[in-house]
């Protein structure tokens, strides 16, 4: 025990499945798909605050949890030097929560050579001298084809490096085409040669020096492109992380109110992706017969989204699935409304038919399993049900 | 929770195939009755409900017009492809034109997409696959002919989600035997895998060293297979029997029906014996007399009937080593896959053009599941134990002015790839750019491919030719197409989605999968309820 989450603590599930799970630990776990923020997470579970806590603390006693926080920033890296774009670049990672959990030399690298490629050197691309032999190229290209392959990263969330690897598997793959037989290879070292030579001819143009930004102009574009980077998000439908995106800017940069409407504007669009959400877990918990997880989880989305009378459907399933006597007039409510509201939808109508039957209205009963089978009639169920009741 | 497990699909022409990976060790998942293959036949019933695999394929002859079988080779085509006109009149279930020019199988009344098909088939597979394991199971790696277009890979994706699985990747036939051959074997070699299947012919030339597999050239015909050397077999016969009774059997569907498997089976053992008697008793009724069927069937006369085919394939290997720029000597190993491969004929030709004798230590049935298996085992690995550099088979371009194909990403490239192109306008204030793209090698756009079109819209206002909008074509590791647009002057991105002929819309998906889904949600309340009495 012991340990202590804070709100903006990151928290994403273990590689390994953690073994014996009970149901509540289960459903948390498999919740962290990706790295959540503590408090996001909270929000998506149906528990109150300290069972919640005692959940998420047992889980990570069953080393459920990944790392929680990064050991401290690695100390920079002495060999290679860095220019000032890429470490702006690796400066602003830190406000990426997908970004951040990724190893920093790799990080690194990707950028580096992804600024490398601008040279349009092949042999630079591969690491290679321009007399490379035969065996050398075809090597490094296999060992920097493991590296970047987009197989290599197919569990795993690279957030913005997912475009950059991508990028550079192609670089690689590119390069390889330019340089793989030897009359080719021979070719481009000659074209390197000649670009050398008028480089070396030509003045240098006096090299920008690499400027230090004003901080509080720093501050505003940091905010600027978090922003940005959060409209992407939204724009993919990633309503969590752009909801967190706008806060942060917005955090960061007060003044540009922008970035608060922008994070009011989402807001309905959270909830309503955040229903939906529920609605899935509440389908999978169906599934697997764990009818008092669904319960909570298809609530939890009628709160969220009071218009989404598929949730309803699902919470009164729930409730006649647990055989809950005394929540039989709550199902009866929701069914009522979600079967005027969805024109098309039978399961309504066939489980207020259940409800009838619970309540021991049968001939009440019999008219809504006839309505249900007006709507879909290939329900079978109904159709047995029916069957059973004319019989009597 | 589903389990960790992913399964590897065969999903064949004639007959498919599921393995999974178990503690290291890939194995084939047997069915009841110990069969380790599965018929790809889907059967339908009067009341809309379908039998699948053996018992389907066992009830052919009686119901043949809603058999439907051999599918594969409408997936992912256009209704008016020359494949499915071919395909049209050799089967007797009845192909009619669906509303995005796709083609579709009407029974009862009812039109089924391809894609139904096959996800029924798939469905089936992982059925089978959750009793052998005792476990919910949603991960898939599928195989599809190396030969296969976008719009053929796109549709086989779109089966194994209506079914309820998660694709996790669609990789090629030929690739996935190399793996089931290659892996944990630390070998440095360069093989040609020689996949002849029920319906699809594939050559693929690799380069294994060690854990990564790279295909250097892919080559095939995606109508050349198995079944073709049936029909041979069955019209031969209905010939015959035309000239000695003057009755055209074609005409009595359920003969054919029993012709076509006799057929097969016909085939099958000719590559064991040398003889073999096509005998069907009460074939058919002429004026009222019953008449039979007997003939028997050389195996020299069945390679007379077929040889063309396999020097079609023979023709193909050679243009594929000519691509991977490869001598004969150069190759260390040939692979034979698939059923057709069975036949002495295919084994002594393949063996006289790469002189050497094809490997033994392959299952020409069960390689590509298993393949496929450790393909998907390796993805939800943390640490991938294979690289897979597998190759686009076809040219990728857009039409341009005057109806020529301009290629943009070429065959044989490596995925994942990309490439830019940029495009303009041709009129002043012209507002929207529509472009149409292809797949194939054809210089004329006609001839290639259709894949489908987009229209770029929103472009600033200017002179023609000014606006600058480049467009990103990039393959991804299925060897599906993904298509962005940017505008070079505002940088502003466009997403665009490429509507193909043949794809099903997100509404037919939709419903597709949902009846799928509320299916099985349905036959969980009838366990889960207890009837209030």
């Amino acid at each position: 025990m012991g340990i202590k989450f804070k709100p903006d603590s990151v928290l994403r599930a273990s590689v390994q499945i953690p073994a014996a799970l009970n149901q509540e630990e289960a459903y948390l776990w498999s919740r962290l798909g990706s790295p959540i923020q503590f408090k996001d997470l909270q929000s998506l579970c149906p528990w109150p605050e300290e069972k919640f806590l005692e959940i998420l603390k047992s889980l990570h006693n069953k080393s459920g949890l990944g790392q929680l926080e990064k050991p401290t920033a690695t100390a920079p890296s002495k060999s290679i030097s860095v220019s000032a774009e890429v470490r702006e670049l690796l400066q602003g990672d830190k406000f990426d929560p997908v970004a951040k959990e990724i190893d920093e030399k790799f990080r690194r690298e990707c950028l580096i050579r992804l600024e490398k490629s601008g040279n349009d050197n092949p042999f630079e691309n591969l690491d290679l001298s321009v007399s490379a032999s035969d065996e050398a190229v075809r090597r490094s290209y296999l060992e920097l084809s493991k590296r970047f392959h987009p197989d290599r990263f197919f569990r795993k969330n690279l957030g913005p490096y997912r475009k950059r690897v991508n990028q550079l598997f192609t670089i690689v793959q590119k390069s390889y085409e330019r340089i793989k037989n030897p009359h080719d290879r021979e070719a481009e070292a000659r074209k390197l040669r000649l670009k050398d030579r008028v480089e070396a001819t030509t003045p240098k143009a006096a090299k920008s020096k690499p400027r230090r930004m004003d901080p509080e102009i720093e501050r505003i574009g940091k905010a600027e492109m978090i922003y940005k980077q959060g409209l992407e998000a939204e724009a993919q439908s990633r309503f969590v992380e752009a909801a967190n995106h706008f806060q942060m800017a917005s955090q960061l940069n007060p003044e540009k109110n922008l970035y608060e409407k922008a994070l009011q504007k989402i807001r309905p669009e959270l909830e309503r992706y955040k229903a939906s959400e529920f609605i899935k877990s509440a389908k999978k918990a169906l599934e697997l017969g764990l009818a008092d997880d669904a319960l909570l989880a298809s609530e939890q989305a009628m709160k969220m989204d009071p218009q989404n009378f598929e949730a309803a459907v699902l919470a009164a399933k729930s409730i006649l699935k647990c055989g809950m006597k005394e929540r039989i007039q709550d199902a009866f409510e929701m069914l009522r409304r979600a079967k005027v509201n969805l024109p098309k939808n039978a399961e309504a109508c066939f489980l207020l038919g259940q409800v009838y039957q619970v309540k021991r209205e049968e001939d009440k009963a019999i008219l809504e399993y006839e309505e249900a089978l007006r709507r879909d009639p290939q329900m079978s169920l109904a159709k047995n049900y029916l069957i059973k009741l004319r019989g009597e | 929770m589903a389990s960790e497990y992913v399964l590897g699909i065969d999903l064949g022409t004639t007959y498919s195939c599921v393995a999974v990976v178990e503690a290291g060790n890939a194995r084939v998942l047997e069915q009841k009755g110990g069969y380790r293959t599965l018929p790809s036949v889907v059967a339908f019933n009067p009341d809309g409900s379908s039998m699948i695999g053996h018992i389907a394929k066992r009830q052919a002859v009686t119901n043949a017009e809603n058999t439907i079988y051999a599918a594969k080779r409408l997936i992912g085509r256009v209704f008016e492809a020359p494949e499915v006109a071919r395909a049209s009149q050799l089967v007797p279930y009845k192909i009619v034109q669906g509303p995005n020019r796709d083609p579709r199988v009407r029974v009862f009344g009812k039109n089924h997409p391809i894609q139904e098909i096959s996800a029924l088939i798939l469905r089936q597979i992982k059925a089978i696959a959750e009793e052998a394991l005792h476990c919910r199971l949603d991960k898939a790696v599928i195989t599809v002919p190396a030969y296969f277009s976008d719009g053929q890979r796109q549709a086989t994706r779109d089966a194994g989600e209506i079914a309820g699985l998660d694709v996790l990747r669609i990789i090629n036939e030929p690739t996935a035997a190399s793996l089931a051959f290659g892996y944990n074997k630390r070998l440095n070699k360069k093989i040609a895998v020689y996949d002849l299947g029920g319906g699809t012919f594939d050559i693929s030339v690799l380069d294994i060293s060690t854990d990564t597999f790279e295909v250097l050239s892919t080559a095939g015909n995606t109508f050349l297979g198995g079944e073709d050397f049936d029909i041979r077999i069955l019209e031969f016969i209905i010939k015959s029997f035309q000239t000695e009774h003057g009755f055209d059997l074609k005409e009595d569907k359920m003969a054919l029906q029993r012709l076509k498997d006799a057929s097969e089976a016909a085939k099958c053992q000719l590559s064991g014996s040398l003889e073999t008697e096509i005998n069907l008793p009460f074939i058919t009724t002429i004026a009222g007399e019953s008449k039979h069927l007997k003939y028997s069937l050389h195996r020299a006369e069945l390679e007379k009937l077929t040889e063309d085919l396999v020097d079609q394939s023979i023709k193909i290997c050679q243009s594929a080593l000519d691509m991977a720029a490869l001598k004969i000597s150069d190759i260390d190993d040939v692979l034979l896959v698939g059923g057709m491969t069975r036949m002495p004929l295919v084994q002594q030709r393949v063996q006289e053009f790469f002189g050497r004798i094809p490997a033994k230590n392959v299952h020409p049935d069960e390689a590509v599941a298993v393949g496929a298996a450790l393909m998907g085992a390796s993805l939800v690995e943390e640490e991938a134990a294979i690289l897979l550099l597998d190759v686009t088979p076809l040219s990728l371009g857009v039409r341009t002015a005057g109806g020529y194909t301009s290629i943009i990403v070429p065959k044989n490239s490596t995925i994942p790839t990309s490439a830019n192109h940029v495009f303009t306008t041709v009129t002043d204030n012209q507002q929207s750019v529509k472009i149409q793209v292809v797949q194939g090698e054809a210089k004329l756009a006609s001839e290639n491919q259709p894949l489908g079109e987009f229209t770029l819209t929103d472009i600033p206002e200017a002179a023609a030719g000014v606006p600058q909008i480049e467009v990103t074509f990039s393959i991804d590791s299925n060897g599906i197409l993904e298509v962005s647009a940017k505008d070079l002057h505002s940088q502003r991105e466009q997403s665009i989605v490429v509507s193909a002929a043949s794809y099903l819309s997100d509404e037919e998906m939709h419903s597709l999968s949902s009846q799928n889904e509320s299916q099985a949600l349905q036959d969980d309340l009838l366990t889960g309820l207890k009837p209030v009495k």
